[in-house]
Parts: C-alpha cells; sequence; structure tokens
C-alpha cells in the first residue's frame, strides 16, 4: 500500500488545484515578513511549520473528483486500516521532512531578518504545527472538493489566527504555563487522540 | 450471472456491498467460499470491477493509472493490459479527456489485466456505441471461456444478458424476485396477448391493457395455457422485468 502512496505522489501533479486554491499562503508568508511589515518576526518559523503542517500543498494531488480514500483504495485489495495507516505515515514523515525544511528557511533568513530561532519558538511552531497537521489528516473523511475546501481553510484559518494576533497567542499560552514541553505534550497528546479517532471513523465509516 | 432491476432496486449497492464499501444491514457475503470482510485482501486481488462512473484520476493518462494499480494487483500482467489496450484501441491521453465508452473500457481493460476471476460490472455498456459495446461482449465471452471464471453483471440493456449470462436475478426494491437459469426463463415465463376479459381471470405476474386486447406475462407452464384461446411467446427479459416491476396495470 506504501508503494501505491508513493506512486500516487510520483504520478500525480496538479499545479493548477495547487495555485487555484492554496498558492497564496506562501505568499501571504513572504508580504507579511519580507516586506518591511515586520509585526512578528519570531512567528517566522512557527508560522512556516504550521504552514507545512497543514499539508496545504498536498492540495496538488487532489483533481477534486476522484475519491482515493473512500472509493478508489477501498475498492483495491487494501484494508482500511492499511490505508489509513499508509496515509498517517507518509504524511507524518512529510510533516517531519516540512518541520526540518521551516527550521532551515528559518534558520537562513535569521541571516537578514530579525527571526528569533530559539527552543521555546521552535518547540511552540512544532506544538502548533502538529496540532493542525493532526487535523488536517481529517480530510480523508471528506469528498474531494470538500477535502480542499477543508484544507484550504484549515491552512487559511491557522495562519491568519497566528499571524493577526501577533503575539498574543504566544504570550497568553505563557501567562497560562502551556508552554515548552507542556505544550508540545499536549499537542502531541490531542494528535494521538485525534489519529485513532480519525483511524476508527475511517475504518468503520461507509459514505 | 446477470443482475437486472429498475433505477434504485439496490444493484449498485449490492456491487458495492461485495466490495466491502458499504456495510450490509443483515446476511452474510461470501466469496470464493471467504468471508468478504475477513480475507478482505486476498478476495479483492482476484475481483475486478468496473463502475458506471469512472473512479481512476482524471488527470491521468490510462498508462500512468496503470502503473499505480499495478503496485496493488499480485497478477498483473503488462502484456495482456498492451494486448487490451490494443485491441479496444485505447487512447492514451488524460482520463478526463476519454469518452464515457473509452473509460469504461479501460475500467473493464484493468479489471482484465490481472487476471481476476470473478468481475463485478456495474451497468459497463451504458455509454457503449454498438461496435465497441460487441466487441466487448464478445471480449466478456472469451474471458468466461477462460475457466473457472464468473461476471456479475448489472444492466439495465437486458439483451446483453440474453448474450452472456447464463443465470439472471431480478432486483426489485431491494429484495430478489427470483434467480434462475436463462434457459429455464424462457420455459418459465411466457408472454401472453388475449382479449382483456379472459385475461383477467389468468394469474399474471403483470399486464397491461390496450385497446383491443391486454397483453401479461405468465408464470408456470406453457401446458397451463394451452386451452385458452390466447396467444403464447416466451417472454424476454426485458418483458418479464416490466411487467414484474409494473404489476397489474389498466
Amino acid at each position: 500500500m506504501f508503494s501505491v502512496e508513493l506512486a500516487l505522489f510520483k504520478e500525480r501533479f496538479l499545479l493548477k488545484s495547487f495555485l487555484t486554491y492554496v498558492g497564496i499562503y506562501p505568499l501571504v508568508l513572504v508580504f507579511q515578513f519580507f516586506t518591511g511589515n515586520e509585526g512578528a518576526p519570531q512567528l517566522f518559523f512557527p508560522a512556516l511549520a504550521v504552514l507545512f503542517g497543514s499539508s496545504f500543498w498536498l492540495v496538488f494531488l487532489n483533481d477534486g473528483k476522484t475519491d482515493s480514500y473512500r472509493r478508489l483504495l477501498p475498492s483495491l485489495p487494501f484494508g482500511r486500516s492499511e490505508i489509513y495507516l499508509s496515509h498517517f505515515a507518509l504524511r507524518f514523515l512529510l510533516w517531519i521532512i516540512g518541520c526540518l525544511i521551516s527550521y532551515a528557511i528559518s534558520f537562513f533568513a535569521s541571516l537578514f531578518l530579525d527571526i528569533q530561532l530559539d527552543l521555546s519558538h521552535v518547540l511552540y511552531g512544532i506544538s502548533l504545527s502538529f496540532g493542525i497537521f493532526s487535523l488536517s489528516n481529517l480530510s480523508l473523511q471528506f469528498k474531494p472538493m470538500i477535502s480542499i475546501a477543508y484544507l484550504g481553510a484549515l491552512t487559511g484559518l491557522s495562519l491568519g489566527l497566528l499571524l493577526s494576533a501577533n503575539n498574543l497567542l504566544m504570550q497568553e499560552l505563557q501567562n497560562i504555563h502551556l508552554w515548552g514541553p507542556t505544550l508540545l505534550g499536549i499537542s502531541f497528546a490531542l494528535g494521538l487522540f485525534l489519529t485513532v479517532f480519525n483511524g476508527v471513523l475511517y475504518r468503520w465509516r461507509r459514505p | 450471472m446477470g443482475l437486472i432491476g429498475e433505477n434504485g432496486a439496490g444493484k449498485t449497492t449490492l456491487m458495492k456491498i461485495l466490495l466491502n464499501l458499504v456495510r450490509a444491514e443483515e446476511g452474510q457475503v461470501k466469496i470464493f467460499g471467504k468471508d468478504h470482510v475477513k480475507e478482505e485482501i486476498t478476495i479483492k486481488d482476484r475481483i475486478g470491477f468496473v463502475f458506471e462512473e469512472n473512479p481512476y484520476y482524471e488527470n491521468l493518462k490510462p498508462s500512468q493509472v496503470a502503473k499505480i494499480l499495478s503496485l496493488a494487483y499480485s497478477r498483473w500482467d503488462w502484456n495482456y493490459y498492451r494486448d487490451l489496450v490494443k485491441l479496444f484501441g485505447l487512447s492514451e491521453k488524460p482520463i478526463a479527456k476519454l469518452s464515457k465508452g473509452q473509460k469504461m473500457i479501460f475500467s473493464f481493460i484493468v479489471a482484465l489485466s490481472h487476471h481476476a476471476e470473478l468481475l463485478l460490472l456495474d451497468e459497463p455498456t451504458a455509454g457503449l456505441d454498438p461496435v465497441v459495446r460487441r466487441e466487448f461482449l464478445n471480449e466478456l465471452r472469451n474471458y468466461l471461456a477462460g475457466g473457472d471464471r464468473s461476471v456479475f453483471f448489472s444492466t439495465h440493456i437486458t439483451t446483453d444478458l440474453e448474450l452472456v449470462a447464463d443465470k439472471i436475478a431480478f432486483l426489485h426494491k431491494g429484495n430478489i424476485l427470483f434467480s434462475e437459469d436463462v434457459d429455464e426463463l424462457s420455459n418459465k415465463y411466457h408472454l401472453v396477448r388475449a382479449e382483456k376479459s379472459l385475461l383477467m381471470k389468468v394469474d399474471l405476474i403483470g399486464y397491461e391493457e390496450k385497446k383491443t386486447h391486454a397483453i401479461g406475462v405468465y408464470e408456470g407452464e406453457r401446458s397451463d395455457l394451452e386451452t385458452l384461446p390466447c396467444s403464447v411467446e416466451p417472454a424476454s427479459l426485458e418483458d418479464i422485468m416490466y411487467f414484474a416491476t409494473r404489476g397489474r396495470h389498466v
């Protein structure tokens, strides 16, 4: 099943879907951080990590018509548990790579921008990113077009909340002592719950 | 085996149940003598399917989809795939740009290319032009001639079933009205034409009144009707389906 998932990634690439639905988000970050509007440079890494965590770019695999996870793949010789585990494993791997890329970009950007990359901001970014990643995985429950809308909205909302609140969200979390490893632990616990819930739902639901 | 029934009778739902895409409310499904849920993966590896709607990635070309599917099936045969593509003249362009008939043919080629022992075909001939339809049915006959293979074929085009099926099941509002050998059907169901007053007295599965006479389908021995002043001929599948579905209609 994992090889089928990888082949899907290789064979399918819909630049049009990507540009139409989610291509705007990387631009938002460029405008936010590279046009002199330095509202909260410490949010650069968290914003990038959230962007990758939302799997927004996976929209390029979705043509809006093919019901891969609810119709096609379950018709092939795969069990639903296998499909779900493979779906999760590949995306989890991509999430880790996304976090590393986010960190690398942030590191290079920090050479000429006032970007803070201390441990607390990195943990904050990873925590938020994993939460959004877990929510984004629910997209396999939906019809193709709804899935695109869901991923687009999730990315837009999470980035919007993160950036518009400036540093308020981070400060509030600090005030209630949900910070650093605690926040990361909560995020992973919630993510685990969502992942199990999503898997059980996918296994038992027959749309 | 052919499966007939009016729209909404449950034909597609039954196909989905067999593929475990829909859960059955009651009863048990066994395919190749195995539970279709417990042995899902091994069973599906031996099943080919053709849905009325194309389930494959619309932006990909047939060979790209085939490349992905070849990873899923343990007995995928590229040579057979290429032969079938050639036979049906399938275009190598994105599936979205193929005609409805070509999409159906592609699904059929995929279903055959992994040497499935059971084909589930849901309205496969809908949208095919007469030439391609004939080629499709010929290939289906070749497939069936190849040995221990079965086809479960739902359609509205009952003449297709008369050409390939040896058993027919009639589904009506989720229930099987009958499941018979094709040869038995022509012995068992008769199209009867007679005066209205006469047909009213015969126990028909359905009839229809015309201006001068009435017409209906009788289930039973032909000899039962020999003493009556009526014309009797073997009922076609379409006749049986029509009258059984509509019942007594004035």
